[in-house]
């Protein structure tokens, strides 16, 4: 038989340390829980932020299209040109519009109602300048 | 389970066992002594004679009983540096361990030397077994040379007895 001292201190210490791996055992799955749910509300404040900010910007956006109505519906009209559309130069105010735009144009003059064209010179035999005398739809 | 053991607060060998866990065994120089009485009032009429002063009395001095007769005697101060020591689990004291090889062994001299560079264990032999086990400069008997080869000899044929310590 061999005969050992036992440390006292050293069990003490274990015991301690045993049950605070226990309580960290425990405690573990809920801190987990905890974390993952804070992520899961900051993500829903991030997108709600988000929103908000689109939501100016869309509002800018109307805003600003009811103003220039008449601008946009002249861009729209440009975009309806089957053929390459180069803008030369845009004056506009909330009352007139004038611009000067170059048309790609192969065979003659295609005039797209409803605006008034005029020619005005003849560049080329391909290419030919346009300007718009008014908008009346 | 890990066994680590170190001689002096110094790592010399590492085994396993079944079990969680890890246990850290001291093997110390501790001035015990191995002593066989007839009687429990004989072992207090020694105590009370070689005590130095009053403190060192029979209820400053503990004894663990080895076998029947065979004691080991040690002052409960100044143990406690194993019973509070933070870094090991269990100490042993060297001559303890060294008694518990020759308990094994057999032997018969009169005399037997535990030779190291710093110090000498001597044990006599009585009728019942060896005894004493003390810090001597002088070399007698059987002499075995003891560094920490030997030692990791000794741990590895007391394995068994590692397990099935008593904890004292």
């Amino acid at each position: 038989m061999l005969f050992m001292f036992k440390s006292k201190a050293r069990t003490y210490l274990n015991i301690i340390s045993w049950l605070l791996m226990i309580v960290a055992i425990f405690l573990l799955p809920f801190s987990y829980f905890k974390t993952q749910n804070e992520i899961y509300l900051r993500k829903i404040e991030v997108a709600k932020s988000n929103e908000n900010i689109m939501e100016k910007y869309n509002q800018r956006i109307k805003t600003t299209q009811k103003a220039n109505q008449r601008l946009y519906d002249f861009l729209d009209f440009l975009e309806q040109i089957e053929s390459n559309v180069y803008i030369q130069g845009i004056d506009y105010t909330l009352t007139t519009l004038n611009a000067t735009i170059l048309v790609e144009v192969k065979d003659g003059v295609k005039i797209i109602s409803p605006y008034q064209i005029k020619e005005v010179k003849t560049l080329d035999l391909l290419y030919k300048q346009y300007k718009l005398l008014e908008l009346k739809k | 389970m890990v066994i680590n053991i170190y001689y002096n607060q110094k790592f010399i060998y590492r085994y396993k066992e079944n079990g969680l866990g890890k246990k850290k065994i001291n093997i110390a120089d501790y001035y015990g002594i191995i002593k066989e009485f007839e009687e429990k009032k004989e072992m207090e009429k020694y105590i009370i004679k070689n005590s130095r002063n009053y403190d060192t009395s029979t209820k400053k001095v503990k004894y663990i009983s080895l076998k029947d007769k065979m004691y080991y005697l040690y002052i409960e101060s100044k143990i406690k540096r194993f019973k509070y020591s933070i870094y090991f689990d269990y100490a042993i004291p060297l001559n303890l361990l060294l008694w518990n090889y020759i308990e094994k062994g057999e032997f018969d001299s009169e005399y037997i030397t535990f030779v190291s560079e710093n110090k000498n264990i001597v044990y006599q032999k009585s009728a019942s077994g060896y005894i004493y086990g003390i810090y001597l400069n002088e070399k007698m008997g059987d002499e075995i040379k003891l560094d920490i080869d030997f030692l990791i000899t000794l741990i590895k044929e007391l394995k068994g007895d590692f397990k099935n310590a008593v904890y004292v």
